[in-house]
């Protein structure tokens, strides 16, 4: 009798959620690493490889498509609203997709080789076009002339000549080549094929001399003066004098020979690479504990947290950007080091960084997304606090992005603050006066709706006390007419615009009656990007125009300054009125651009709500720099010092604020600690500070990568960058290397909220950022192993002839617990009845044939047919008196369904995983009783991802038994272990060697387990080389206790 | 001189062996000019002239139980087919000085994808690979006498399994 599947619980469809959603953006991340490398291939002229790349990037987006239906579906069931925020953006990540490819570059046109004696061929050759030149003494001439050329060749131009007479008819040199008569063309052609011509063209080519290397011209050391104090409120701190050493040591690789400024270039980029990565990592994990503190409307704690986030965000953008640089620059250039092992270093981290490149950008990508969902405040304990569509933008640039970030966490605050106090204030009956309710919570409340988001967030927040409000509060201060009137105001300007006290009809009647101004000031309460929604309100009735003409230019140009990135229209508009003019502001809105962006207040004046505060954070984050800089500024434009002097004098300060970046890179982030002022418990304002400054000084020394590549790699920049340049890197880039931001310096309560092993043992700036990214590399390993996408794809795994994997084990947790919910949708308990519904005693199930035969020394294998015939083998044996199960070998074959459908599913919907299903029933006809095996063992591992993962791990520096808990080997076991009634305890591998690679990759090349390219794939993707020696042929050992004492 | 192969097929039907196969891969050891066939997997099957095919991971019981002379007579004629993968099965043909074995990997390919089989994966002796000129591995797929290799003339397993025993059977006779 069939068995009917089980209703799924909520659980378990957040499981899928989430399962949906780490697939999704798996999926994202292939579809932009095959769309880079159509790119790549397009860029490279290879049209070979961008056809193939063009063929899986449309493939790849194909999933992605199908995979955002899916997250629609999906994220209605998701419990987490970090997976729920993944699942709503999945439309953008589709559209993102599908954007760029219909942006990626047309296939490569094949173009012609170029000769090294393309000029003298050229001379040699006859004319294009007949004239009086072409006379039978000229072409014999040309013969002659050509002949010789073709005497004095470099072999590899006889070759390129070869192919441009065969294969590019239009090009010139073909083209003149062609005016020949037949025979010419046949002599001179032969003359090409001659063996003694290209012998001697060889010789020619052999004694060709290697290009020369680039003059050494290193430039003078700058002064590098090491100020040893930083004036912090009315404290002085040293904070150079005991780390000057390695001020030294860090600037000395800037002075070194080009190869090894290269190599730094390349290790710098490698390390952008490595900090994008794991800001988006740690993006993902503060997402959820600023959730959790929001949730818990612990506002220190939120404004910490969030802080901390931004700075992240800020720094990830910074080092992404520092990537990009690099990446342009150093993709281009070739200089040969003065050792091998340089030279190898130098191409394994750019290998590493090409292999990487396109995922950490999606991982970015994917972060930023996350950052603006997790900071907007939409939802209140899982729950959306409206549902109407917030129309949150996610393609503004990274500074646009920031100061939205910025806002939310701000707007967020305010809304903690109030409803904080609102238990307070019923308390004790706090009814205000119809006359001073402004004064009140009630008036505070009311003022939420300015901006429709924060009244709803606040009624989610506030719960049953929204009633209480309500009944208690004045008439002209109801908490619910607010929100009415907050909601009807949404559908005009959006739920997340702020529009203060702005009114559009008395903004109206006030411009009607001649008084602007008001209008003016009443705008000036809105935030900046509904102030450019409402202008174009104002335009649409036709106010726009007088509204200007009554104000100055100097009030417009003011007004289109404050206004957010974007409002291009609104913008144009208001130019009109203070640009093109004498009697306005400038000649050309350009000029007065320059201008206007060189004025570091003005910079600083953009910085919002917080700005007076992160006035004061970005000059103890720029280590001084924004006030010496600015009295140097002053000075000069007053003219007390020259313009010579003034540039000194900034370039002085940069030079100092740089080191001291650096400093602070090398110490481990000192300057959040000073914006903290070290105290116990900060205030929210300072916690947002301590957070932001984090990434705000990483903004500097990334600054600080791209100008010691610029100056001492290129040399096409002298010294370093102006100051604005460190000032807007401070706004919108992010960090090298710091390791201020992140979860390092946070305060104890913001701590609670952190995962566990994060909140007890706070990791170094090293510790961090292996941990991330070894997370990052098991859950990259994960996603592509889930169940749904791993079997019977045909890839490494499933070919392999080895044990493939399903489950996560995370290299910080050797003894993995189950029965928890898998933080990436992982079935981590035991379904009731999967286990037993696989005996071979139940039915086949449909279209199915699962034969079960006897192998040698006692083995069992299971034969498997597939409804559309893909076949598969599975090999396994059970010692009874020890309770071993030991699992020999796998094979599926490509197009084996990935899920069997039959009784009791893990899935449902879905079933149970071919493998996992095809393990249990061999379980089952081993006769072994749920929670009966007391050790797995995985004989001879030769699984090639499995062994790059192993050996990435242990080049962390991991324990072999530790290094091995990442692996998809024992990552593979687990379903059918919890299954079966099991947990796993230790983990712990036996036998192999430490031998090279090579033998094993070719072999499993030759035997066609793994095709070559999938090899080269693994091993780009762990940056291992063929001739490594890594740890093989090694048995894994699962050590098993029982959960279940069910039996079948 | 025709090379004479015996299929040994246990007589449980619930061996696993599957008699299809077996039949299949007789046929096409007759397409190369051997002369094979199938026998009952008993003592009584064999030929001493002949190569014994045994569809296991080892060779046969009665095969180990042999006397010492036999035994080793016997085993040095034997090529399991199926044999653990390597480099596993070349533990096997080391232990119990076999002619040669085709490993797991490659008989599943001939038997299920037998397009992209290439005749790569037959565990043999060194001596015998070296004198038909074949592509030895190397690594752990080497051992002191047994080698997994390519051929360099067949690209199939089976034509590349009878160049092996021609050559195998001349080497022993030298």
């Amino acid at each position: 009798m069939q068995l009917q599947a089980a209703q799924p619980s909520p659980e378990t469809k957040a499981e899928w959620a989430a399962r949906v959603a780490d697939n999704l953006y798996a999926a994202s991340a292939h579809a932009h690493e095959a769309l880079t490398s159509v790119a790549r291939a397009a860029t490279a002229n290879d049209a070979a490889s961008y056809q193939t790349a063009r063929v899986d990037a449309e493939t790849a987006l194909a999933r992605l498509r199908q995979l955002g239906r899916a997250a629609k579906e999906h994220a209605v069931d998701a419990i987490d609203p970090v997976v729920r925020a993944r699942l709503e953006v999945a439309d953008v990540l589709v559209q993102g997709a599908e954007q760029k490819l219909v942006e990626s570059p047309p296939a490569p046109v094949p173009a012609a080789p170029e000769l090294r004696v393309r000029g003298a061929l050229l001379a040699a050759l006859p004319p294009t076009t007949k004239g009086p030149e072409s006379t039978k003494l000229v072409f014999d001439r040309a013969r002659h002339e050509v002949k010789q050329v073709l005497s004095g060749m470099p072999f590899s131009d006889i070759t390129s000549l070869e192919l441009i007479l065969r294969e590019f008819p239009t090009n010139e040199i073909a083209v003149r080549f062609n005016r020949f008569s037949r025979q010419v063309r046949d002599e001179l052609s032969a003359m090409l094929r001659d063996g003694k011509v290209r012998a001697r063209a060889r010789a020619i080519e052999a004694a060709m001399p290697a290009p020369t290397p680039e003059a050494q011209a290193d430039l003078p050391l700058p002064e590098i003066r090491t100020s040893t104090s930083v004036a912090v409120g009315e404290t002085t701190v040293s904070i150079l004098e005991p780390v000057a050493p390695a001020v030294d040591a860090a600037f000395a690789p800037a002075f070194k020979p080009h190869d090894q400024k290269h190599a730094d270039s390349i290790k710098w980029m490698h390390d952008s690479l490595e900090l994008a990565d794991s800001d988006a990592q740690l993006i993902a994990q503060l997402a959820r504990s600023y959730v959790a503190a929001r949730d818990n409307v612990d506002a220190p704690a939120t404004a910490e947290l969030g802080g901390t986030l931004l700075g992240a965000f800020v720094r990830m953008r910074g080092a992404t950007s520092a990537l990009a640089e690099l990446h342009a620059q150093l993709t281009t250039q070739s200089i040969a080091g003065t050792r091998p092992e340089q030279d190898l270093e130098n191409a394994q981290l750019q290998q590493d960084v090409e292999a990487r490149m396109a995922g950490v950008e999606q991982a970015v990508t994917s972060a930023t997304t996350l950052a603006v969902l997790t900071l907007t405040p939409r939802e209140f304990r899982g729950r959306r606090v409206t549902e109407q569509p917030l129309g949150i933008a996610l393609d503004a640039p990274p500074e646009g992005i920031r100061a939205e970030l910025q806002l939310e966490l701000g707007h967020t605050l305010r809304v903690l603050d109030v409803a904080r106090r609102v238990p307070a204030a019923l308390a004790t009956k706090h009814l205000v006066s119809q006359l001073s309710f402004d004064a009140g919570i009630y008036g505070e409340i009311c003022a939420l709706a300015s901006r429709p988001i924060d009244l709803a967030f606040f009624k989610a927040i506030a719960g049953p006390q929204w009633n209480q409000l309500e009944a208690t509060a004045p008439p002209q201060a109801k908490p619910s007419v607010a929100l009415d009137q907050a909601t009807k105001q949404a559908t005009h300007t959006g739920w997340l615009a702020d529009t203060g006290k702005f009114d559009i009809d008395d903004a109206a009647a006030f411009i009607n009656s001649g008084d602007a101004m008001t209008a003016l000031r009443s705008l000036y309460t809105t935030d900046d990007q509904s102030r450019g929604v409402l202008l174009l309100q104002l335009k649409q009735r036709k106010l726009l125009a007088p509204f200007c003409q009554q104000l100055g230019w100097s009030y417009v140009k003011k007004l289109h300054d404050s206004l957010s990135i974007g409002h291009a229209e609104i913008k144009t508009d208001l130019q009109a009125y203070f640009v093109g003019g004498t009697d306005k502001f400038g000649p050309s809105l350009d000029s007065e651009w320059n201008s206007h962006e060189s004025s570091l207040h003005s910079l600083i004046g953009k910085l919002g709500p917080y700005g007076k505060l992160e006035n004061w954070a970005l000059d103890i984050a720029t280590f001084g720099f924004h006030s010496q800089y600015a009295q140097a500024r002053d000075a000069n434009t007053s003219g007390m010092i020259s313009d010579g002097d003034f540039h000194n004098a900034a370039i002085n300060v940069a030079n100092r604020t740089a080191l001291t970046a650096v400093v602070a890179m090398i110490t481990g982030g000192t300057a959040d600690k000073f914006v903290r002022g070290g105290a116990a418990t900060i205030s929210t304002a300072r916690a947002i500070a301590a957070g932001a400054t984090g990434g705000v000084v990483g903004g500097l020394s990334g600054q600080l990568t791209n100008d010691a590549y610029m100056v001492y790699l290129s040399e096409e920049k002298e010294k370093f960058s102006s100051p604005e340049d460190y000032v807007k890197t401070a706004l919108m880039a992010g960090a090298f290397g710091a390791a201020a931001g992140g979860f390092t310096h946070l305060s104890e309560t913001s701590r609670a909220y952190l995962p566990s092993e994060m909140e007890r043992t706070p990791p170094s700036l090293t510790d961090e950022v292996r941990s991330t990214r070894s997370e990052l590399v098991q859950a990259d390993a994960l996603v592509s192993l889930l169940p749904e996408q791993r079997i019977g794809t045909g890839t490494a795994e499933t070919k392999s002839g080895q044990e493939s994997t399903t489950s996560k084990a995370t290299a910080a947790e050797p003894a993995i617990a189950t029965g928890s919910p898998s933080p990436v949708g992982l079935v981590m308990t035991e379904v009731p009845g999967v286990f037993k519904d696989t005996a071979p005693t139940q039915p086949q199930p449909p279209g199915w044939k699962l034969e079960i035969k006897p192998g040698s020394m006692g083995s069992k294998q299971l034969e498997i047919t597939a409804p559309n015939g893909a076949r598969g083998i599975v090999r396994r044996t059970f010692d009874r008196a020890t309770g071993q199960w030991t699992m020999h070998e796998a094979f599926f074959d490509e197009g084996m369904p990935r899920w069997i459908e039959h009784g009791a599913p893990l899935v449902p919907g879905k079933g149970t995983p071919t493998i996992a299903f095809a393990d249990m029933r061999l379980m089952n006809a081993f006769a072994i009783d749920a929670g009966s095996i007391k050790t797995v063992k995985m004989s001879t591992i030769e699984n090639v991802q499995a062994i790059c993962e192993l050996e990435a791990n242990l080049r962390k520096g991991m324990s072999l038994d530790d290094a091995v808990v990442g692996t998809h080997s024992v990552r593979y076991a687990r379903t059918e272990i919890i299954q079966s009634g099991h947990t796993i305890d230790r983990v712990r591998v036996e036998g192999g060697s430490r031998t090279s690679f090579m033998a094993l990759l070719e072999h499993v090349v030759n035997t066609d387990i793994l095709p070559a390219k999938e090899v080269q794939r693994l091993l780009d993707k762990y940056a291992i080389s063929p001739t490594d020696d890594v740890w093989q042929d090694y048995d894994i050992y699962l050590e098993l206790s029982p959960t279940t004492k069910v039996t079948k | 001189m025709t090379i004479k192969l015996i299929a040994l097929v246990p007589e449980t039907p619930s061996s696993g062996v599957d008699f299809s196969e077996v039949e299949r891969l007789v046929a096409e050891l007759r397409e190369q000019g051997t002369s094979a066939e199938i026998r009952p997997d008993i003592a009584s099957s064999d030929d001493a002239e002949a190569f014994l095919v045994v569809f296991a991971h080892e060779p046969t019981q009665w095969m180990q139980e042999l006397d010492l002379l036999h035994k080793q007579q016997t085993l040095e004629r034997v090529v399991l087919f199926g044999c653990e993968r390597a480099p596993l099965c070349l533990e096997v043909v080391e232990r119990f000085t076999l002619a040669a074995a085709v490993d797991s990997v490659t008989e599943r390919k001939w038997r299920h994808q037998s397009e992209k089989e290439n005749g790569y994966g037959i565990a043999g002796r060194r001596d015998v690979v070296e004198s038909i000129g074949g592509k030895m591995a190397s690594g752990q797929f080497v051992t002191d006498r047994y080698c997994i290799y390519g051929s360099a003339a067949a690209t199939k397993m089976v034509p590349a399994l009878v160049e092996y025993l021609q050559a195998f059977r001349l080497l022993r006779r030298s």
